[in-house]
């Protein structure tokens, strides 16, 4: 090879490392900002007057004056949307229900007559009667029908669709009793017979039902909307009184939200737009997604859309805080408030736990390949064994933690953190056994011989002279193998994961689960119920445990730099 | 093969007397039924063409070399009339009464202090006074004491080269041994470091034993009272120092040391 293709070849291999250096930190920065960034989002963040009440009556934390004058400023104007909620519902459309009661009174006061007159008439075949009874009601109802209309689209207008809607359905109990009772009654009795009496009855109280009952379908799609409007603000406002707030059973209804960037959310997705139930032609009904201005435009649900969003800020209360209770509060209500101190404490029982079994068993079974196995077909079966323990699946230590810790050996009666552990501890003992192996074997052999040169026995010279010099790098292993029983999730699955709970004591390690980041991590992504409302938590918990484990990572190389100074 | 004469009993003043010491790594002989005394407070210097067995001889006088697999010996090695490859023998009591200093020094990754004390401490609980005296005399008697008397607690890798074989030499001279061996412990230094540690082995002739590997001719024949020569793990000639450099009786020490080979 000549002088110039060795620089060439020289040349375009340290580019290419430095391009393929390049991608890899871009990889990694492309992961890990948006965690970063959206991780610290969990606790540092701009609140609504929410945060503040949620701390207050669920962790009891003590307010400073200024955060009360905040909450009560947010409180006063949620007051004014909530009242014109209330009196928007309360409101009795007494214009359109009058018209109706006044059109069922004159609708039998007419029925009345013309059956007179029809009965009077003499000699009529029943098939005319029957003819002449279809006519009444046509007449009767004809007009009825186009006012019921009229009504129901006033209170639609009014906004009144509620107590409208249930007008309506007690009139249409009513017209159904008063023309029983008409048909029925004596003086129609004694002068026509049964059958034509059935007759009567049927036309008269087939049609008013039907267009009764036509109004009160469309008033009660109207209504749907409007509650889907309104559980929209009240997700993001909180309840309208205490009455309903005492009446919610879930937490999380118990308060509008806390974060602005959930409060816009909740706007947009909740608010702005509203579900509707549509009904085609044939009859089948769909949900729609459609906007509420124009849904509700030219009604007082408009009116207070429109308070709604330009007052948004006065609602709200923005303001930017440090969450720093993010870990150490109690969730609650699946995540949806509150923090994750119950996981960060799992996380660090099963961490310590892996590796209070797992190190001493590795760091003896270290010593013993590297200073007293002498190379034998046994010994290199037995490396052969941990090297391929080292390369199981994870998954397959967590059946084996259930199969064996728990339903053999029943070290407890099911999930528990020292189950978790001992199979967290098992998972990573392979890897501590290598790396301390290696790191025993690369002190250098003269420090060996100096020690038993003078005189040292072999026991002795492994506890001052090898292990002290091999300890910085053994440390190094373990705390990355640390790292690695922080992180998984698959053995704590079967052995010690739940996806709820307090932090544990120290007494009930040995009896019961407890949530743990990995898990929970999974959890909360995937199954938990409302999993588009605690996306700050998700990074919360991603950088959380991201947080640990480097800064475990960080502890071995600050350990590691301070010992080899020494 | 030289010795015939064979005296099983060693001269009365041999602190090491080997009787047809033999070692083997694996099936290959790198020793090969060595007869030789070395006389009690005498320099004795081992020299020989490298591959010779120097090496192998000396570990095996503090059993060194059971640290290597397969390695095994045959014939007598005694200390002091003892065998040293006797089944009960006490390997750390041999050790501590044979010293060694090795080709490349190898001070532990503590303090100076702690390097020195290392081997009186394994004797068991000592009073730190006591200590400070046994390290002061140690480090004084390896000619170091000046040098490193304000930094004693400083590691001792930051230490020259030359320094850390002489702190070697205080290491070892600590537990007082009657033997000390030195395998090529000039070898990494330089002419000065190198000189002093020459008249370090001076002043310590007398109270101790040594036995001293070197491939410096004029090195062997300034410190050592008696010189034995190897070749190809035999022992081809062994006698003063004066004679052997002067008027060597085989063909191949007169060879080795007048650098034909070797
Ligand atoms: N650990 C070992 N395993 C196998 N053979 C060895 C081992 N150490 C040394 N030998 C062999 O034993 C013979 C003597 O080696 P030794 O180290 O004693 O030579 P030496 O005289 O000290 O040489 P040098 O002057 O180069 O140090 C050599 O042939 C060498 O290959
Ligand atoms: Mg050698």
């Amino acid at each position: 090879m000549n002088d110039r293709s060795r620089k060439i070849i020289d040349s375009s291999f340290s580019k290419l490392a430095k391009i393929s250096l390049a991608l890899m930190c871009a990889a990694v920065a492309a992961f890990t900002l948006p965690i970063i960034i959206k991780g610290a989002g969990a606790f540092l963040f701009t609140a609504t007057s929410e945060h503040e009440k949620i701390l207050e009556e669920n962790f009891g934390a003590d307010l400073s004056d200024g955060q009360k004058e905040r909450i009560k400023r947010g409180e006063i104007q949620k007051e004014k949307i909530f009242s014109e909620i209330l009196e928007l519902e309360n409101r009795k459309s007494l214009e359109a229900q009058k018209i109706i009661t006044d059109e069922i009174d004159a609708a039998f006061a007419k029925l009345q007559k013309q059956t007179d007159s029809v009965l009077s008439a003499a000699k009529l075949t029943s098939s005319k009667r029957r003819k002449a009874f279809a006519d009444i009601s046509t007449s009767i109802w004809g007009d009825f029908a186009s006012r019921v209309k009229e009504a129901t689209q006033m209170a639609e207008k009014n906004g009144a669709a509620v107590s409208f809607e249930k007008f309506l359905e007690k009139c249409s109990e009513d017209v159904t009793e008063r023309a029983k009772q008409y048909s029925g009654s004596k003086a129609l009795k004694a002068q026509i017979k049964p059958v034509a009496r059935a007759a009567l009855r049927r036309s008269i109280c087939q049609l008013p039902n039907s267009e009764l009952e036509l109004s009160r379908k469309r008033l009660s799609e109207i209504n749907a909307a409007y509650f889907t409007f309104k559980s929209g603000v009240n997700k993001l406002l909180g309840p309208v009184d205490a009455k309903q707030k005492a009446s919610e059973k879930l937490p999380r209804n118990k308060y509008g939200q806390s974060r602005m960037d959930m409060a816009r959310k909740v706007f947009e997705e909740s608010v702005c737009k509203i579900r509707v139930i549509a009904t085609d032609k044939n009859g089948h009904s769909t949900f729609q997604s459609v906007q509420t201005k124009e849904y509700f435009k030219g009604t007082p649900v408009e009116k207070i859309f429109d308070e709604i969003e330009e007052n948004f800020d006065a609602l709200m209360q923005p303001h930017f805080v440090f969450y720093g209770g993010f870990f150490t509060n109690d969730p609650v209500d699946s995540n949806l408030l509150g923090g994750i101190f119950p996981m960060i404490v799992g996380t660090f029982y099963l961490t310590l736990g892996s590796m209070l079994i797992a190190a001493p068993l590795g760091i003896i079974a270290a010593i013993y390949f590297s200073e007293y196995a002498k190379p034998s077909k046994i010994t290199s079966a037995l490396k052969m064994c941990v090297g391929t323990l080292a390369g199981v699946p994870s998954i397959v230590f967590g059946l084996f933690g259930l199969a064996f810790l728990i339903d053999t050996l029943k070290i407890s009666d099911g999930k528990s953190v020292i189950a978790g552990s001992a199979t967290l501890a098992l998972l990573i003992l392979p890897t501590i056994v290598q790396s301390c192996a290696e790191s025993l074997k690369s002190v250098p052999q003269t420090y060996r011989e100096a020690s038993l040169g003078l005189g040292a026995g072999k026991w002795y010279t492994i506890c001052t002279v090898i292990l002290p010099a091999a300890l910085p790098s053994m440390l190094t292993g373990i705390i990355i193998s640390m790292g690695r029983a922080a992180g998984e999730t698959a053995p704590i699955i079967f052995t010690a994961a739940t996806s709820t709970g307090v932090a544990l004591g120290l007494s009930q390690i040995f009896t019961n689960p407890t949530p743990a980041l990995p898990w929970n991590i999974y959890n909360i992504c995937s199954e938990h119920e409302a999993a588009e409302m605690v996306e700050h938590v998700q990074y919360g918990m991603v950088f959380t445990l991201m947080g640990i484990v480097l800064s475990l990572n960080l502890v071995a190389i600050i350990i590691r730099a301070k010992l080899q100074r020494r | 093969m030289d010795n015939k004469t064979q005296d099983n009993t060693p001269q009365s003043n041999a602190v090491v007397s080997a009787r047809d010491f033999c070692v083997y790594y694996g099936t290959h002989k790198a020793v090969k039924n060595i007869n030789v005394d070395f006389a009690r407070g005498k320099v004795t210097a081992i020299i020989g063409p490298s591959g010779c067995g120097k090496s192998t001889f000396l570990r095996c006088i503090n059993r060194m070399n059971d640290l290597v697999d397969g390695c095994t010996t045959s014939g007598k090695l005694m200390l002091n009339g003892v065998d040293i490859y006797h089944k009960r023998l006490d390997v750390t009591e041999l050790r501590r009464r044979v010293g060694m200093v090795f080709q490349r020094p190898n001070p532990f990754p503590k303090s100076i202090y702690d390097n020195v004390a290392f081997g009186v401490r394994l004797k068991g609980r000592i009073a730190r006074s006591d200590l400070d005296e046994i390290v002061e005399k140690s480090l004084r008697g390896a000619a170091l004491w000046e040098e490193v008397k304000d930094r004693l607690s400083s590691s001792a890798l930051g230490l020259s080269g030359g320094q850390q074989q002489r702190l070697c030499i205080a290491r070892a001279l600590a537990i007082r041994p009657e033997v000390l061996l030195m395998d090529e412990p000039c070898s990494a230094l330089d002419p000065k470091s190198t000189a002093r540690i020459e008249d370090l082995i001076a002043e310590l002739s007398g109270k101790y034993t040594i036995a001293i590997v070197t491939h410096n001719m004029q090195q062997a024949s300034r410190v050592s009272d008696n010189t034995a020569f190897f070749y190809e793990g035999n022992l081809i000639e062994f006698g003063e120092t004066a004679k052997i450099f002067t008027n060597p009786k085989k063909q191949e020490t007169n060879d080795y040391i007048t650098g034909r080979f070797g």
